[in-house]
């Protein structure tokens, strides 16, 4: 992959994610936009926003702000956290580490929704190498953060 | 076909195969006889090779140890799995690691290795996933596990000290049968290191088995199945049960309970021998390691189905015996269901057993620990 494949945000990440589920796991993409549809979706990581508008057979990312249904704000760190089994959803949003924002039900969808993303994404042959990209990303990124002496980041973000 | 068919205790083939060469290891211990090792090479061979046109899809094989020493255990699982995810027709196998560790609580990983990352001797017993090997030489298997993610290697020595016994013909639901090698007691010799800390094992008793077999995760069934040895080691039985059932564990398709004496297998008890009693509490802990770490979160519970304690009695042909398991903690292997998008949920539970009878004429009672694996959704 190429060097700024390979140092994508968030947002990349997730959008190539989808592809992958489309393609290899027809069924949890098609059940988790079922579950999410006909919301918007706000995920806002480090700062960086991307709204996902979800469809009963599709997704379509968009970089600029409309209505949401449900908001989560995290962070890169915060991620990884939960897949590796540091922290769970729950006990990142008692440390102010995550916030979901939204109507119970839609909370509920997107946490549904949630599960469904990780059932795909267990099953696609090409998750684990995704991962493995957006892992060095993120390490990329802390190791260039330290460099500058950013500070680290929070749930709202490193960057304004 | 007769559940659990006659234990095969036939004399090894002359054709087993030579043991695949190791670094050096301490002495062989004098009492493990040759007639020992060529059961091993024979019965607990990799079986491998590559599903017939027609034949059941989820072609599944795996080595399973134990071992404890009343201080540590370490469980490991090194299973090669036929890849029938969508679109993978006849693909090659994967690796799948499970490695499991306590002192004070779990701690532990699931690891996957595509082909690439597999390598497979077809002779014998040898099998390397990434950084990971288990091979079988000079009278022992050798375990060497350095996981990638999580702060856990090992290298441990196991000497079998009873003769492999085959279980064949396990039946389940959607497939062909299942099938079963048992080596009940082994002596593991080595060390494991948990977080820079490590343990050492002196011939500490273990357990090993080996199962391969054509089902899918998701397949309507469960099982109960559990080992129990002595905590004194000149003590010389060693036990096994198995309860396969449906999935909602409400109908038994088979079930066993298994006694070896010294090297060699004692006593069987089979299906209307045995009554099985599962305490109706379950069991508490205040928190459930669940590998892999992700599948956490569509698995987040805390509560399991385990319950604190399981009873096996047995009785018949005037021989009696009960085994009784006291449950005291719990690791979750939950592995993505190939029929659906659900997860089926192994349960790792070690906990003490009291082992109470008459065999034969001959009183028993001893206490022990062990394992449970209960597998359900």
């Amino acid at each position: 992959m190429s060097s700024s494949a390979a140092e994508a945000g968030f947002a990349a990440f997730l959008a190539r994610s989808l592809d992958v589920l489309a393609r290899e796991r027809r069924d949890a993409y098609l059940a988790l936009c079922r579950t999410l549809a006909p919301r918007s979706v706000a995920l806002v990581v480090d700062g960086d926003p991307v709204w996902l508008e979800f469809r009963q057979d599709g997704v379509r990312l968009h970089p600029v702000r409309r209505r949401a249904e449900a908001e989560l704000e995290t962070s890169e760190a915060g991620i990884l956290a939960v897949i590796d089994g540091a922290a769970t959803l729950a006990a990142l949003a008692i440390d102010d580490r995550l916030e979901l924002r939204g109507a119970v039900d839609d909370v509920l969808a997107f946490n549904d929704a949630l599960s469904l993303y990780v059932h795909g994404a267990v099953r696609s042959p090409s998750f684990p190498r995704l991962l493995r990209d957006y892992r060095s990303a993120v390490a990329a990124r802390a190791h260039r953060a330290r460099a500058v002496g950013a500070p680290a980041s929070n749930i709202r973000g490193g960057r304004p | 076909m007769r559940l659990f068919a006659e234990l095969a205790e036939h004399a090894p083939s002359a054709a087993a195969a030579a043991p695949p060469a190791l670094p050096a290891r301490s002495a062989r211990n004098p009492t493990i006889g040759a007639h020992l090792d060529r059961s091993v090479l024979v019965r607990d061979r990799l079986r491998g090779g590559v599903r017939s046109a027609g034949a059941a899809p989820g072609r599944k094989e795996w080595f399973h140890f134990c071992v404890g020493d009343g201080e540590a255990e370490l469980l490991a699982n090194f299973s090669l799995c036929e890849d029938v995810r969508p679109g993978a027709d006849r693909r090659p196998d994967i690796g799948r690691l499970t490695v499991l560790a306590r002192r004070d609580s779990y701690v532990g990983d699931v690891e996957t290795f595509p082909a690439d990352h597999i390598a497979v001797r077809s002779a014998g017993i040898d099998l390397t996933f990434g950084a990971n090997r288990l091979a079988y030489a000079d009278g022992a298997y050798r375990l060497s596990l350095d996981l990638s993610e999580c702060a856990l290697s090992a290298c441990v020595d196991l000497r079998p000290v009873v003769v492999p016994t085959l279980a064949p013909n396990i039946p389940l639901p959607d497939g062909p049968p299942l099938q079963w090698a048992i080596v009940p007691r082994l002596e593991a010799t080595g060390w494991m290191s948990l977080d820079g800390r490590e343990h050492r094992f002196e011939r500490a008793l273990a357990y090993h088995d080996h199962n391969w077999g054509h089902f899918l995760w998701g397949h309507r069934f469960s099982w109960i199945w559990g080992f129990c040895l002595p905590r004194a080691s000149a003590s010389p039985w060693s036990i096994v049960f198995v309860r396969l059932a449906n999935r909602l564990r409400t109908s038994a398709l088979a079930q066993g309970l298994f006694v070896w004496k010294g090297e060699r297998a004692h006593r069987i008890f089979r299906e209307d021998d045995l009554a099985l009693e599962v305490d109706s509490a379950f069991l508490r802990p205040r928190s459930v390691l669940k590998v892999p770490a992700v599948m956490s979160i569509p698995s987040p519970e805390t509560a399991t189905e385990v319950p604190r304690s399981v009873e096996m009695r047995a009785r018949a042909d005037g021989d009696h015996l009960v085994v009784r398991f006291e449950l005291e903690d719990v690791a979750q292997v939950l592995i993505p269901s190939e029929t659906d998008l659900g997860v089926t949920i192994i349960n790792e539970v070690s906990g003490r057993a009291l082992v109470e009878g008459e065999l034969r004429g001959e009183a028993l009672r001893f206490e022990g620990r062990g394992m449970c694996e209960f597998l359900g959704s």
